[in-house]
């Protein structure tokens, strides 16, 4: 991920934490919808009980409203802001994936998002009888698309969600509940979604199936006829202007992240890793030191992938330190906070410009002597070793 | 180099099933004008009842034959044959023609197909389904994955050199990723089974499912050898950068065929769900798109071929010439244009062999490289490990002689030699792999005929009766082989290892092997021999009792002829095996003594200490001494006056003993050093003091020359006179007598004393 050694320090802890915030919110929001999905399991019916409850809260309430709409907008300008700083796009799996699922989003979600809207102008009740009868028998490729929008949203979410809470003390027995619950709940609401599918489905085909006890829609549209066509095209212009919007904003990002790069000087360093096989490799400038370990195959610890904020690739530095700007505030703290020694540095946060450098993993690749015990000892024996 | 190679084939190899195995799909559909569908369950209970009517029994019944089989009609002749298949080709060219002609129109045949099955919700409900259910099989995955990731990393990332490690190590993440992508499929075919789905529709997604777990499959199998991520687990012998590539290769080859397999089927599917009464355009289409997917995959072989061996030599520089590998390259491009062709021209058969025998050359050597490279690695590993051993004792040595706290005994650190453990395995496991590998591909290529090698016996055809001897013939061949082989390297090992004794030195107990294992190698191979002989004779129909007999009317007059000589020999062995004596050995054999100095198969040579050498033929041989095993008591006796102080007797021979072990030249073959025995016995004029010692043989004579030369002079030291024999003539008033009285008396003395006569007795002798 970037490194904001040159940006400003409030910003760069700004962002992080803002990153984190707006995506919590927004993962609990997919989390209770796909909690309202998860109830088609039972019924059709359930799931409309519960919709007010699970779903309809954050677009009826204004303050969550506006929180959910805030955080949307926020978390996709810091994630503009987080490509633009990104130095390689070779990355590790988890970050490719959480990249492309966050580009998906946005063209995704307009559909589903301004269709609800459109139903709401229209006069219609977005009940799960109308909208999952949209999506399993009107337009099944719309269905399709919310599924891969679930998924993709979901996928992003949780990552970022993972990420977070590995990097943070006493994750082992937050992970105990998160590692069922992030694979049971999209599971289960998959399955609802097919199961709703399966009882709406033979309605529409004239056989036996699931039909509301009480439909709000049973009297159709509230909005004049003549209407209706203006509003679903409006409601298509806002998807398509909102999906060519979101792209162009991330094309810029890719351009402006270019010709920052492009701007660089070129030069290459050359670095030792010891170790059990010690290895020596080139490393291309404006690149991290983790971010070129990568590059050339070589296996490095490293909980946060990148972000600054495990302290699980922290580097003895024996030879070059002299070569490597100091640490910022933010690396400056992790290493104290993992009582690090004095040439410790954090892999992710040093860039080798040039000259040799020679450097030994403190955390084995495989994590075997990872111990969390040593983060965070009396403050008096760590102070003075950063 | 080789290391290349193993990996090419392994693509082209899964290239090639694919490609042959889609034969099966339009055969049925081409050689009967018609698509034959895989039966329903309806038709199976169907069929089962019908099984179960005890009318259609008795019909069988009947039918057959007298000997339980059915009558096979009438057998075809050879011009019969070939006109059959010359039919069949012409068929089979026909409906070639058919097909490309369709070609064009395909892709609407096969759309107006689809949208006639599958109304417009369906299919995309299809892909829906297929999402969902895959998604469902990739997080129960992921979670397994979690559990044993750390696991995992330990393991890939720990250190590896000898190849058994890398091996376990890729055996167990093997197993790990294999039970990871069981449970891929529990939980995304389990899950989607859970429901009752529409029969098509649950064809088409589970035909999916399951071509998602096959590529799955391959691609494990893929890093499971090359590990392209864990250069710890890699058992191929090439870099990180080419392990990528191939890897690359490898995914992009298995997404072909699997991909061409999956469309096959499923549209194969499409057509038989669409047409009961299936026309004969539709057979037509189906082989036409089935041509298609085998076009494409052939042509995915090719360009991965090409690519291949375009890159890999500069990723892994490569010793071999490039003319070389250009024309491996050809090879297998032309094979499989080869395989492709036969299988457009439907003469599957061939197609087989050609495929078999063309990947069996390359794949050979692949193998062979492989092990050996294998077994390079183990014994790079264990050199390595040994120089450090090595180097460090050299190091403890430097250090030692720096400090000078040498130890004269030990001028030169002790380095012991390296020894290559494998020599003996590598050969072995050679041919036992060469053994499967052509046991492999004759199994397929039998099976690709249509002929169970296990029921060949009964198969009376010339082509049967060919193809058992020469299977029978390579079994025994390669079965003998093995066996000979590790005979040889054991044998050739232990003879290689062997050391002659240095001069002065008893042999080891491998000396008595040394002169066996010849002979044995010899009679080995000539019972191989013979047996591979008789057995492929005898698989040729050639009746072999009347030669066996010959042999041992044969056997029996020699035997007899030559008993005693059979006698030696065995005796000999036995001799041998017993390890009554080793070569340098001093023995006693009746009444012959020597050193043992030859061995041969029926005697063994003696030489007597005064240079007299016996030949003793072992069968005469009936109790053997042995005087140089393990310890040699020798007793020596002194005699001494009545009034010796025995005390001090005592003390001078236990000094005495102490001088001898402290002797530089035999002290160390000392055993139990010279200790005094008391007095053994009185006699008339004396008592005889006993004192023994302990040595290993050989080294007892020079310790009895010096203790007894040392006892004398420390008695003598010491006043202690040994007992002569003298005559104490006592005469009444002796005091009176004269000289020359004395002198008579004595003289008379002697005389009644009874001086010795004669020469003394030779002792006896000692070398």
């Amino acid at each position: 991920m970037a490194t904001t050694t040159n940006a400003t320090p409030w910003l760069a802890a700004f962002r992080l934490r803002a990153m984190i915030v707006t995506g919590l919110v927004m993962f609990v929001f997919i989390t209770m919808h796909l909690a309202n999905l998860a109830l088609g399991l039972i019924s059709v019916q359930v799931m409309e009980d519960w919709r007010w409850a699970l779903s309809g809260v954050w677009s009826s309430i204004l303050p969550l409203k506006i929180l959910l709409q805030v955080s949307l907008i926020l978390h996709f300008l810091l994630a503009l802001l987080s490509l633009y700083w990104r130095n390689t796009l070779r990355v590790p799996a988890y970050d490719m994936a959480q990249m492309i699922a966050g580009i998906l989003i946005i063209p995704l979600l307009a559909k589903h998002v301004f269709g609800v809207m459109a139903a709401k102008e229209i006069g219609l009740e977005p009940t799960y009888a109308l909208v999952l009868g949209q999506f399993w028998v009107v337009s099944p490729f719309d269905g399709l698309q919310q599924v891969v929008m679930l998924v993709v949203a979901w996928i992003h979410g949780a990552i970022g969600v993972y990420t977070w809470l590995q990097s943070r003390d006493g994750s082992t027995r937050i992970m105990r509940f998160f590692y069922p619950f992030v694979v049971a709940l999209p599971t289960l609401a998959m399955l609802g979604y097919v199961e709703a599918g399966r009882q709406i489905i033979p309605v529409s085909e004239g056989g036996m199936g699931f039909v509301l006890t009480t439909d709000p829609n049973a009297a159709g549209p509230t909005a004049a006829p003549e209407a209706i066509q203006a509003i679903i095209d409006k409601a298509n212009d806002s998807q398509k202007f909102a999906t060519r919007l979101s792209l162009g904003f991330i094309a810029l990002a890719f351009l402006a992240r270019w010709l920052r790069l492009r701007s660089l000087k070129k030069g290459v360093a050359q670095v030792t890793y010891r170790g059990a096989r010690t290895e020596t490799f080139e490393a291309e400038a404006g690149l991290t030191l983790l971010e070129a370990a990568r590059n050339n195959n070589l296996p490095h610890a490293s909980v946060c992938r990148g972000r600054g904020r495990c302290g699980t690739c922290r580097v003895t530095v024996f030879a070059g330190a002299e070569n490597l700007a100091p640490p910022t505030d933010m690396e400056a703290k992790v290493l104290a906070h993992w009582n690090a020694g004095p040439n410790e540095r954090l892999a992710c946060q040093i860039k080798p410009t040039g000259g040799a450098l020679e450097v030994e993993r403190v955390i084995e690749p495989d994590y075997s002597n990872l111990d969390y015990s040593e983060k965070r000892r009396p403050l008096e024996q760590s102070e003075g070793t950063v | 180099m080789g290391w290349l190679r193993i990996a090419l084939s392994v693509l082209v190899l899964s290239g090639f099933a694919a490609t042959a195995h889609a034969q099966f799909v339009p055969s049925s559909g081409s050689s009967q004008s018609a698509v034959v569908p895989d039966p329903s369950p309806n038709d199976v209970k169907e069929f089962l009842r019908l099984l179960g009517d005890p009318t259609i029994q008795t019909w069988i019944s009947e039918s057959a034959n007298s000997d339980g089989t059915l009558d096979a009609g009438p057998a075809l002749t050879l011009r019969e044959q070939v006109d059959a298949q010359l039919e069949r080709i012409a068929t089979r060219a026909r409906s070639l023609v058919l097909a490309w002609e369709v070609l064009p129109q395909m892709p609407a045949v096969l759309a107006d197909v689809w949208n006639t099955e599958l109304s417009n919700g369906q299919k995309v409900r299809t892909v829906t389904y297929i999402l969902i259910f895959l998604l469902i099989g990739f997080g129960v995955e992921w979670l397994y994955r979690q559990l044993l990731r750390y696991p995992l990393l330990r393991l890939e990332q720990s250190p590896k050199d000898a190849p058994s490690e890398k091996l376990l190590g890729a055996s167990i993440r093997a197993a790990i990723i294999f039970a990871g992508l069981g449970i891929f499929a529990i939980g995304s075919i389990g899950a989607f089974d859970s429901f009752d789905w529409h029969p098509l529709l649950e064809s088409v997604v589970l035909d999916l499912l399951v071509a998602v777990l096959m590529f799955r499959i391959l691609i494990t199998i893929s890093l499971f050898f090359q590990a392209p991520r864990a250069p710890e687990l890699r058992l191929v012998p090439y870099g990180t950068e080419a392990a990528m590539f191939l890897h690359r290769l490898v995914c992009i080859l298995s997404f072909a065929v699997v991909l061409a397999f999956a469309m096959s089927f499923l549209l194969n599917r499409v057509v038989e769900q669409h047409g009961m009464d299936i026309d004969s355009s539709l057979a037509t289409v189906a082989l036409a798109q089935t041509i298609v997917l085998a076009l494409f995959v052939v042509l995915v072989v090719w360009a991965c071929i090409w690519v291949a061996f375009k890159r890999i030599p500069s990723m892994c520089d490569l010793q071999t010439p490039p003319k070389t590998v250009l024309l491996w390259r050809n090879f297998l491009l032309i094979l499989t244009g080869v395989v492709f062709a036969l299988w457009l021209a439907g003469l599957f058969a061939l197609m087989w062999a050609v495929l078999v025998i063309g990947l069996t050359v390359p794949g050979l050597k692949l193998l062979r490289g492989w092990i050996d490279h294998f077994f390079d690695q183990s014994t790079a590993a264990l050199h390595s490990q040994h120089m450090e051993e090595a180097q460090k004792a050299l190091d403890e040595f430097a250090a030692a002689e720096g400090a000078s706290e040498t130890l004269e005994g030990e001028p030169q650190p002790n380095v012991p030699e390296f020894a290559d453990p494998y020599v003996a395995t590598r050969p072995i496991v050679q041919r036992a792999a060469r053994f499967v590998f052509i046991m492999t591909a004759v199994l397929t290529l039998s099976n690709a005929w249509g002929v169970n090698i296990f029921d060949l016996s009964s198969d009376r055809s010339f082509v049967g009766r060919a193809l058992e001897v020469l299977i029978d013939s390579i079994v025994a061949l390669l079965l003998a082989d093995l066996v000979w082989t590790w005979a040889k390297t054991v044998i050739d090992k232990r003879i290689a290892d062997y050391e002659p004794p240095v001069d002065g030195q008893a042999p080891g107990p491998e000396a008595r092997m040394i002169t066996l294992l010849p002979l044995l190698r010899t009679i080995l191979m000539v019972t191989l021999l013979i047996m591979v002989v008789l057995s492929v004779l005898s698989a040729s129909g050639v009746n072999i009792a009347p030669i066996l007999a010959g042999a041992g009317i044969v056997g029996i007059a020699i035997g007899f002829g030559t008993q005693s000589l059979v006698r030696d020999i065995v005796a000999g062995i036995f001799f041998l095996i017993d390890d009554a004596f080793r070569l340098g050995e001093y023995i006693e054999v009746g009444d012959l003594m020597g050193t043992v100095e030859s061995i041969s198969v029926r005697s063994m040579r003696i030489r007597h200490h005064r240079g007299k050498v016996h030949t003793v033929p072992y069968g005469e041989l009936k109790s053997l001494t042995n005087h140089s095993r393990d310890w040699v008591i020798m007793k020596l006796e002194f005699r001494v006056p009545f009034d010796t102080d025995l005390q001090l007797v005592k003390k001078l021979v236990k000094k005495v003993g102490a001088e001898l072990q402290a002797n530089e030249h035999y002290g160390q073959s000392i055993l139990s050093t010279l200790k005094s025995q008391g007095v053994r016995r009185m006699e008339e004029f004396n008592m005889v003091v006993g004192v023994k010692f302990m040595t290993k043989p050989g080294e007892q004579w020079l310790v009895r020359r010096d203790a007894y030369q040392k006892v004398r002079d420390v008695f003598e030291a010491n006043g202690i006179r040994m007992a002569e024999r003298n005559v104490k003539v006592e005469i009444d008033g002796g005091e009176h007598l004269t000289e020359d009285q004395r002198a008579a008396v004595a003289g008379a003395a002697q005389e009644a004393a009874g001086a010795p006569t004669g020469p003394p007795k030779p002792i006896p002798d000692e070398p």
